[in-house]
């Protein structure tokens, strides 16, 4: 294995990382500060990718077209959080359900929107050449946004007023309420922010997938996966769970095919839940 | 007595039983003369709606009555359907029939069942977990059958077929004896047998609801940790249902596959995973005929949508739920009942009185108190002794090497301001809590590494501070399960029950209240008796008179006195009343340590202790 192979494996692996944490943050924010599981989280991103997809071709260039899908996947997300899931919060199972109706309903609505044939954004910034490999530039974009992504939820959540009233909420519900944080406020705001996470990684990722109206259940499939992992610390969590799976996952893809790396990250996900039934981050007890 | 006893504990599931045969013989002759009457298109279609209804009875059971709300229903559907494929490509031609695939395709998602079963439930995976866990592994399996596109994925002769999907798999097919040749079962013939196993299926899983097996599921469904504090083995428990909802959705599946000869991943998908929400969602999720209900009226919808020529079925599909979910969450069935059940009571709450309703039972339990039912008086006691025993929370040691021992009878209480280690100490003795140091012995045997359903299995029975009741089942049935966790007898446990609730004063129609709805007092007296029915060899009452008046606090003292004639009763207490009128001796905890222990008497003329209650450093 020459010194190209291994630098072009480690990319690979990074470049994995960096997805998983593109297609889980925004989940794993709704897990972890509200214990709501998004079950449309998928069609969050899917309409995120398509709304970069519409600026795109409006010919607004790609970075702006990412912000505008996030701010446009924050307004959809305030909107359902206000009808819908504000009312379900007292019950599991009735979010579980409501946020599964609400998945085929937007599925549907961007099927009838946007047509069901694959659409797709010209991958930009070329190619990179590594030795005699060659590998997308864009990777290194989402790679530093994937961690920079992260960061600034670490320190939003550690060094903001709303970040720590949000993290006293979660702690403890009543005594935030009575030193006079309103909750039901900051609830919405953290599903506004999950939301619009998940549009921006929808809206990265748009340009190294095929944009269909149905991939929104290839992303939740993942995105569930990496939460159950790592558990509810919404960084510690979403990071350790990523860099594990996406190394697996790129490892036994690259050694046993595409179907083994699938399998061995579901195997590997249901062993670290018997060991660790509350995911990695569930041992620190910790909310980031 | 005893006679009596059962007859009367098995006397609310006859009603229930009955009405399970009476619907069970209506739906065979529906399906007999649907069968025999129905247009054929019709029959194909509906024959297909019936193996949904099946698909739909295995989450009614799963989620409905075993709490657990597992999307692995569509796993285990699909790899139902595959499986059956694979075993009837390959064995039909030699076996001439292919009821043995469909053996093997339970088999195969059984198999499954106990495998996820094991990783999710002996990990203790909280709920919201095995949601999301069971839908990411049905998701991950249709995409691992979509990538066998290529033909080298295959079994035997069975090609995989990745996205388009196996093809060829043989219809049901029966040898009968005496007949020539195998007899394949098409249009109304495979319609009957498939309403005949969706009924048959129906009315077992509602039987087994009312057994003993199925009544301690339901109760791990409304309190898991009071379940395990009974000496359930919740995990294993767990894993049956989780197991014995994959037989019945692995049956669907095959019957799926024989139907439609054919499968492909979209069984695995989230768009099924949906359709199996929406129907028993809107059913009802606890309800048998709700399943039936849920999957005509969806499907029935659906396919008239369908047929108007747009696509937008998954549109509506989410829309209902999304109703549903906002509007009557109980589910079409159930709201429906509960409306002529709300006509039914007003009736007869207007024709009768409710006097024994009232929450006044001390006037009984006053009369009986001397004589505590013969059949839960404990045989004998054990010791307990606690070593050296520590266990600390981050930097806060909560217990720190404790030694005491508690003989074989009496009543001991347990003083200290709050965070002494009380409740902690306790939690340690029934195994909550794993000790870090020290040692446990009970009955001279240690016990400091077992768990804590294997002690209560042993003898030991709490009374947690916090009321923990199973709250939607009746007050007969919290006693029974509580009897019946111990000594794994239903009559015995039906005997200890009716004994119970005539020494409570529960008799009559408090006894089938709902454990929620009584009030405050008699849920506390109920708990305890929950903890009495399990005939302990050690009690231990977490602040079992917390918000009882002055006579109800007599009355426990007498009730603690009595008991601990046999056995050791060990009192967490705060009420001086109570340790006043006890006598019994007294240990006192501070700060996790034994700060004191002697005679109620002795310890009020302990500075140190006096220092502590009043604040003086």
């Amino acid at each position: 294995m020459g010194m190209d192979q291994i630098a072009i494996l480690f990319l690979g692996i990074a470049s994995d990382i960096a997805s998983l944490i593109l297609i889980s943050l925004g989940l794993a924010i709704i897990f972890g500060m509200m214990r709501v599981i998004n079950f449309a989280h998928g069609e969050f991103m899917m309409l995120g990718a398509f709304f970069a997809l519409t600026c795109v071709r409006m010919g607004i260039p790609l970075w702006l077209a990412i912000v505008i899908a996030s701010l446009g996947t924050a307004i959809l997300g305030m909107a359902i959080e206000v009808l819908l899931i504000r009312r379900l919060y007292r019950e599991d199972e009735a979010t579980i359900l409501g946020t599964f109706g609400l998945s085929l309903v937007l599925t549907q609505v961007a099927l009838l929107l946007w047509g069901s044939s694959p659409e797709g954004i010209a991958t930009p910034l070329g190619a990179l050449n590594i030795g005699s490999y060659g590998l997308s530039a864009y990777r290194l974009v989402l790679i530093g946004a994937a961690g920079g992504l992260l960061l600034l939820v670490w320190i939003f959540f550690t060094r903001s007023r709303i970040g720590l009233m949000a993290r006293a909420s979660v702690e403890s519900p009543e005594m935030a309420a009575a030193l006079g944080i309103n909750s039901a406020w900051i609830k919405t705001f953290t599903f506004v922010l999950g939301s619009a996470l998940a549009g921006m990684g929808g809206a990265l990722l748009a340009p190294t997938v095929a944009i269909t109206a149905k991939m929104g259940t290839a992303f939740v499939t993942q995105a569930f996966v990496t939460v159950v992992v790592g558990g509810a610390g919404v960084v510690t969590g979403t990071g350790t769970a990523s860099v594990v799976l996406g190394t697996i996952e790129r490892l036994v893809s690259t050694l046993a095919g595409p179907i083994a790396g699938i399998a061995a990250v579901l195997i590997v996900a249901i062993i670290v839940i018997r060991i660790l039934p509350t995911g990695v981050s569930g041992k620190w007890k910790k909310i980031l | 007595m005893e006679k009596n006893t059962v007859t009367r504990m098995s006397g609310i599931g006859d009603n229930r039983r009955n009405q399970a045969w009476g619907l069970a013989a209506l739906g065979i002759l529906a399906v007999v003369v649907v069968s025999l009457f129905g247009n054929s298109f019709q029959l194909q279609q509906w024959s297909q709606w019936l193996v949904f209804c099946i698909l739909a009875i295995s989450f009614v059971w799963v989620w409905g009555h075993g709490g657990i709300f597992s999307f692995a229903q569509v796993a285990f559907f699909g790899v139902g359907a595959y499986s059956y494929g694979i075993f009837a490509i390959n064995l039909s031609d030699a076996t001439g029939e292919t009821v043995s695939a469909v053996l093997f395709a339970v088999l195969a998602s059984v198999v499954l069942a106990i495998l996820l079963g094991y990783f999710l439930f002996y990990g203790r995976v909280a709920d919201v977990f095995v949601a999301i866990a069971t839908l990411a592994v049905s998701l991950v399996f249709g995409t691992l059958m979509t990538g066998t596109a290529d033909t080298k994925f295959r079994v035997g002769d069975a090609i995989l077929g990745g996205f388009n999907g196996m093809t060829g798999i043989p219809s049901l097919t029966v040898w009968i004896p005496g007949r020539e040749g195998s007899l394949s079962l098409l249009g109304a013939e495979f319609f009957a047998v498939a309403g005949a196993m969706a009924v048959v299926i129906a009315f077992v899983v509602a039987l087994v609801r009312e057994s003993s097996f199925g009544r301690i599921v339901g109760a791990i469904r409304e309190n898991e940790n009071r379940a395990y504090l009974l000496g359930i083995p919740v995990p294993f428990y767990k894993v049956c249902t989780f197991s014995i909802s994959a037989a019945i959705a692995g049956l669907a599946g095959s019957l799926y596959a024989a139907w439609g000869n054919f499968v492909d991943p979209t069984v695995f998908d989230l768009q099924m995973a949906t359709l199996l929400a929406v129907w028993v969602f809107a059913g009802g999720r606890s309800s048998l005929i709700g399943a039936f209900v849920g999957v005509f009226a969806i499907q029935a919808v659906s396919d008239a949508i369908a047929t108007t020529g747009t696509t937008i079925t998954p549109l509506i599909l989410g829309g209902v739920l999304i109703a549903v979910v906002l509007l009557i969450p109980l589910g079409i069935v159930p709201t429906i009942m509960s409306w002529g059940q709300t006509l039914l009571t007003r009736r007869i709450e207007e024709a009768g009185d409710d006097e024994d309703l009232r929450s006044d039972t001390n006037g009984s339990l006053k009369k009986n108190i001397e004589k505590l039912p013969a059949s839960v008086v404990p045989r004998k006691g054990m010791t307990v002794a606690v070593d050296g025993l520590g266990i600390s929370f981050g930097g806060i040691t909560a217990v720190d090497q404790v030694t005491i021992d508690f003989p074989s009878t009496g009543v001991h209480c347990l003083l200290g301001p709050n965070g002494a280690g009380k409740s902690t100490l306790f939690k340690l003795l029934v195994g909550l809590y794993r000790a870090q140091i020290g040692d446990i012995r009970i009955g001279g045997q240690s016990v400091t590494h077992t768990s804590a359903s294997w002690r209560a299995r042993n003898g030991v029975s709490i009374k947690s501070q916090v009321l923990s009741l199973f709250p939607r089942l009746t007050v007969r049935e919290n006693l029974w399960i509580a009897a019946y966790a111990k000594s794994g007898d239903p009559r015995d446990a039906a005997a200890v029950t009716t004994d119970l609730l005539h020494w409570l004063g529960y008799d009559g129609r408090m006894a089938e209240k709902r454990a929620d709805t009584i009030a405050h007092g008699n849920q506390q007296w109920l708990d305890i008796a929950m903890a009495l029915s399990q005939r302990p060899t050690v009690l231990l009452l977490d602040e079992p008179t917390a918000g009882m008046g002055r006579e109800e606090t007599e009355l426990m003292v007498s009730v603690a006195q009595r008991i601990g004639e046999k056995i050791p009763v060990i009192v967490v207490e705060h009420d001086m009343d109570f340790v006043r009128a006890s006598g019994a001796p007294v240990v006192v905890l501070h700060q996790g340590k034994i700060l004191a222990t002697g005679t109620l008497d002795e310890i009020r003329q302990n500075p140190e202790v006096l220092n502590v209650y009043l604040g003086r450093a």
